[in-house]
């Protein structure tokens, strides 16, 4: 078994990496910061005895690499993680169009030039399995978070169609959808309650996806929580002060 | 960085501070650390005072910075992150045979903490301090600056970090050298003994052949049993000592703690009577005896107990260590104990070790016997403290700052004779004082 980590630096994906190379599976990292990809390569190998490589794929704003090289240096890559995200600075997005732009680019954009070439890649092998990184903040618009949110929101319409073209080629597309984990992403930001650790976050990820899951909430009661925010009736909804 | 403001203490739950809370986990999070004036580096949180608080200034918890960055399976040499635990550490190179040079009481401390501490273990008497075991760490100073330093290169500075209670700077990753093992387990030796007497002397006799050795006394007892003992000595023990069924897997590691605490006590489990209680059947009922035991069971009894520092309630407890030189030994202990029972104060755990020489700088350790006892917070209990301290002082003894929330300038100036060579490496990497803790603060590390 090998598979491609997108994003693998990310402090879910780091923890999602241990998981993996423990159950001896080998590792593809793609990330944009090379001393990191460098930290987290030595550490896997001392860890587990594991293989890696890793690749420098970089920033995806205001540009991005194609990932083709990886698919053709790895032809037997079976399943793709993707991690990328980036909750970026409401307020800041809201004047800045620098800031809107590299939100929209790195959640949206970038992940769906990405994720099609790692799509085209499985389809031709015809099996294997996408794992993608949405979030409840694309559940519902909210003016706390509506740019990351929306874009979060478009990404999981874009997996809905994924899942269904690649269904019939046996390629399973699960979307996970985190409430607050742990992380740089939620580290000392207002109104974050129970915050995962990544770690748990991480082993219930590969024990839903080996069950065919299609869409996950993780903490599993965000599954309710999110029914009943999308229950509301706008005209009372958009008075929250969420 | 963001920071998240946290209620922080040490392990003894006391004192408590409001501490602004940096958590880096890229590299590149230390060139923008945040707007702070002040800095303490903090690891596990298992030091038990002041020495990991600062509410003056950012608090950088380094957990997170845990990489395994190379291991040398020829030399045993591991170079890894501050962040990583004895407990990580452990589990990855056990099942390959290698073992931590040194280690505390808990596997719950990370690398850098442990550095910091300039750690002493069970075989201290034989192996020393951490320090012995460290080859190079790479550190950001104060400026920003990222070094190497060594006993080959900006030594003073090596040697002013390992003991330096997180003052010199952040210890980024270090070289650390394993030793190696045939089996995961220890060949024990448990003795009784009657009285402090009977206890010093085992433990001087008996050091010589076994690398590890450790009393647990009983606090409780006064007058002709005062000071009375359980010793521990041990070994690593060879593959062909084991029984059948752990033959085979010489190399198990420990397993995951199996009861947590999860709020804090009321004092119904843990209070005078109850720990009477238990130290004496726990003195009565153990059968001096010669067997095999994991290391977990040797080295780390506490750690299957998760937040077991919560049975001691809100108010916590204070951990005072102090060490004081052979030949007062006797003399001193014993008007340690009988001073706190005289003031009404029952240590909840006592431990008692013999040290090797020492190595001078911050470092704690130096040669003579080391007492360790554990007190609930009370009212009065900084007075109580600072009397003990007295004792120690007036014996030539020190105190372990890793453990101490209370020790005054005047008396640890007069405890650590080599304090000058440390301030004159502060002094050089941080003028300014960006690194400091409460503790520092009250003995004066920083001015
Ligand atoms: C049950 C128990 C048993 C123990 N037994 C022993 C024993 O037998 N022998 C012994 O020597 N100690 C013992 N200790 C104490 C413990 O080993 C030390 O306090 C150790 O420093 C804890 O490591 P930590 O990671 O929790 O550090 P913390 O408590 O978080 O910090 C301790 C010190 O290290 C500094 N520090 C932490 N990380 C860094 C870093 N990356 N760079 C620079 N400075 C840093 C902090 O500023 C602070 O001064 C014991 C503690 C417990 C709870
Ligand atoms: N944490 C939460 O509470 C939470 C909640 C809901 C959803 N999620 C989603 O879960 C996934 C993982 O989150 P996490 O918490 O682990 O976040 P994280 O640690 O911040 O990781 C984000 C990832 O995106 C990469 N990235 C960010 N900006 C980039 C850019 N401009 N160009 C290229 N790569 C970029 C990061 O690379 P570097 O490693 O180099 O920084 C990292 O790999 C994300 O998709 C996130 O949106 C998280």
């Amino acid at each position: 078994m090998k598979a491609l980590l997108l994003g693998s630096t990310s402090t879910i994906g780091r923890a999602v990496a241990r998981e993996l190379a423990r159950d001896g599976i080998d590792l593809v990292l793609a990330g944009r910061d090379s001393s990191e990809l460098h930290r987290q390569a030595s550490d896997l190998s001392i860890r587990y005895r594991q293989q890696n490589v890793f690749f420098d794929i970089g920033e995806f704003y205001p540009h991005f690499q194609k990932i083709e090289k990886i698919f053709n240096d790895h032809s037997d890559i079976d399943e793709v993680y993707c991690f990328i995200g980036y909750l970026g600075d409401q307020q800041l997005a809201e004047t800045d169009a620098e800031e809107r732009e590299k939100i929209l680019q790195v959640n949206y954009a970038t992940s769906v030039h990405l994720l099609s070439e790692a799509a085209n890649f499985l389809e031709r092998k015809r099996r294997g399995k996408m794992i993608i990184f949405g979030s409840v903040a694309g559940d519902r618009g909210r003016r706390s978070n509506y740019f990351y949110g929306s874009a979060k929101s478009g990404l999981h319409t874009f997996v809905d169609g994924l899942r269904a073209r690649l269904f019939s080629k046996k390629i399973h597309v699960m979307l996970v959808k985190p409430g607050y984990v742990d992380t740089p992403m939620t580290w000392g930001k207002p109104g974050i309650f129970w915050a995962a650790s990544p770690e748990k976050v991480a082993r219930t990820i590969l024990r839903k996806k080996e069950k065919g899951k299609r869409e996950l909430y993780v903490p599993w009661f965000w599954k309710p929580i999110m029914l009943v925010i999308r229950m509301f009736p706008e005209s009372i909804f958009m008075r929250f002060p969420l | 960085m963001h920071y998240k403001v946290v209620q922080l203490s040490g392990w003894g739950n006391y004192p408590v501070v409001k501490a602004r809370v940096y958590r880096p986990e890229r590299l590149r999070d230390f060139a923008h650390m945040g707007k702070e004036i002040h800095w303490i580096p903090r690891g596990l949180g298992r030091s038990y005072g002041d020495a990991s608080l600062n509410p003056h200034g950012g608090t950088l918890w380094m957990r997170r910075i845990n990489c395994f960055l190379d291991f040398d399976p020829e030399s045993g040499v591991l170079y890894a992150e501050a962040g990583v635990s004895f407990e990580e550490i452990l589990r990855v190179f056990v099942p390959h045979g290698w073992f931590l040079p040194v280690t505390p009481g808990t596997k719950y401390v990370t690398l850098g903490g442990a550095i910091a501490a300039d750690i002493h273990g069970k075989n201290h008497h034989v192996h020393g301090s951490l320090y012995n075991y460290i080859e190079a760490l790479e550190l950001i100073l104060p400026s920003g600056e990222k070094i190497f330093c060594s006993r080959k290169q900006d030594r003073d500075i090596f040697e002013a970090t390992i003991g330096g209670n997180g003052l010199t700077g952040i210890i980024l990753a270090a070289y650390l050298q394993l030793i190696p093992i045939e089996t995961s387990y220890i060949r024990q030796a448990v003795f009784k003994t009657a009285n402090l007497q009977e206890t010093l002397q085992i433990l001087s006799q008996l050091d010589q052949e076994y690398p590890f050795s450790v009393a647990w006394v009983d606090g409780f007892s006064r007058g002709k049993r005062l000071g009375r003992a359980i010793v521990q000595f041990g070994r690593f023990a060879k593959q062909n000592e084991l029984d059948g069924r752990w033959r085979n897997h010489p190399l198990r590691i420990h397993p995951s703690p199996t009861i947590s605490i999860p709020a804090y006590g009321v004092n119904l489990l843990l209070n005078k009577l109850t720990v009477r209680a238990f130290n004496n059947s726990h003195y009565a009922f153990c059968k001096p005896r010669e067997s095999t035991v994991h290391y977990n069971e040797f080295f780390y009894p506490l750690d299957c107990i998760a937040h077991w520092n919560r049975l001691y309630g809100r108010r916590g407890f204070l951990q005072w260590q102090c060490v004081v030189p052979p030949d007062a030994g006797e003399k001193t202990l014993t008007a340690i104990f009988q001073f706190s029972h005289e003031q009404g104060w029952f240590p909840y755990l006592a431990v008692l070790k013999r040290m090797g020489s020492g190595r001078g700088w911050l470092s704690f350790p130096v040669e003579g016997f080391t007492l360790a006892l554990d007190y609930p917070n009370r009212s009065g209990i900084e007075a109580f403290i600072s009397r003990l301290n007295e004792l120690v002082l007036n014996a030539g003894g020190r105190i372990y700052l890793t453990k101490d929330a209370v020790l005054t300038k005047s008396a640890f100036e007069q405890m650590y004779p080599e304090l000058d060579r440390w301030k004159g490496v502060k002094r050089a990497v941080d003028p300014n004082n960006v690194f400091a803790s409460l503790q520092a603060q009250r003995l004066g590390l920083i001015n």
